[in-house]
């Protein structure tokens, strides 16, 4: 493999692994209710 | 109030995608390629910023389980768990890109010297800390004996920093950097301290939650 191809691998594992985990974390956060979107999802408004 | 948490949170998130973008482009496109090691080098840029992250996650476990010792508050205890699974995240990194870089440039993927013997050792402390943590069943227990443990690991941290300036070592220390790739490197510390904090706190976050069901589960 060449340099470039170490470089290019190195930052898509290193920055893969980081914001795959933000993506994860956030993703358990929405399912606990945590984030905008899912409060109040399904329920009407009330009149 | 938790509609403002969650904009400030979206606004974080985009800041942090947005500096992460600039800190690509000035690596890719800005800073010059290094003479002796050639592209190989820019992998510097992500390694040392995720490796200062390293040492601040492992910090915030550490004063954490120091504060959870001192008050016997849940909330410590849960932000130590954080700041240790972050820790773990941002060691694997830094052990990843590190080895990759030895392959490239020394034709080693890994070479026993101190500063990558104590980096995989760090590695190991918290990775322990992460399966012993679901092993103990109370929480209080369970609370008490990760804060001892995170503050006997974070003892490896100063002996990482240390390794290459007290023992021999080919880990490069400090290397004479061009203007253009020193401005590089200081904005990759941007985005890789805000990925670092914001996954803590919504670590945090989660842990107070599941904390909280943990209690409630409790119940009789």
């Amino acid at each position: 493999m060449t340099d470039l191809g170490y470089t290019l691998v190195a930052y898509a594992l290193g920055l893969g692994a980081m914001l795959g985990y933000a993506l994860s974390v956030m993703r358990k956060l929405r399912r606990h209710g945590l984030t905008p979107g899912v409060r109040g999802r399904g329920k009407e408004e009330p009149r | 109030m938790g509609r403002v948490s969650s904009k400030l949170a979206g606004a974080y998130w985009a800041v942090t995608l947005a500096t992460l973008v600039c800190a690509l482009l000035m690596a890719w496109r800005y800073a010059p390629t290094e003479a002796s090691m050639g592209v190989s080098q820019k992998i510097f840029y992500l390694h040392l910023p995720v490796a200062v992250g390293t040492f601040l996650a492992a910090f915030v476990s550490f004063a954490s389980a120091a504060a959870y010792i001192w008050t016997r508050s849940q909330r410590w205890d849960d932000l130590s768990n954080a700041g240790a699974r972050v820790a773990v995240l941002y060691c694997t990194v830094v052990l990843v890109t590190g080895m990759i870089w030895a392959r490239s440039e020394w034709n080693v993927w890994w070479t026993w010297s101190p500063r990558l013997t104590f980096s995989f050792l760090l590695w190991l402390l918290y990775a322990a800390y992460l399966v012993l943590r679901p092993s103990i069943r109370t929480a209080e227990r369970r609370a008490l004996v990760a804060g001892v443990y995170s503050i006997v690991a974070f003892v490896d941290v100063p002996l990482v920093y240390l390794s290459v300036k007290l023992l021999p070592d080919i880990h490069p220390s400090s290397v004479e950097l061009d203007p253009r790739m020193a401005r590089t490197l200081l904005v990759w510390f941007v985005p890789v301290t805000l990925i670092c904090a914001g996954l803590i706190a919504a670590r945090f976050r989660l842990a107070r939650r599941e904390s909280g069901l943990g209690e409630l589960g409790a119940a009789p």
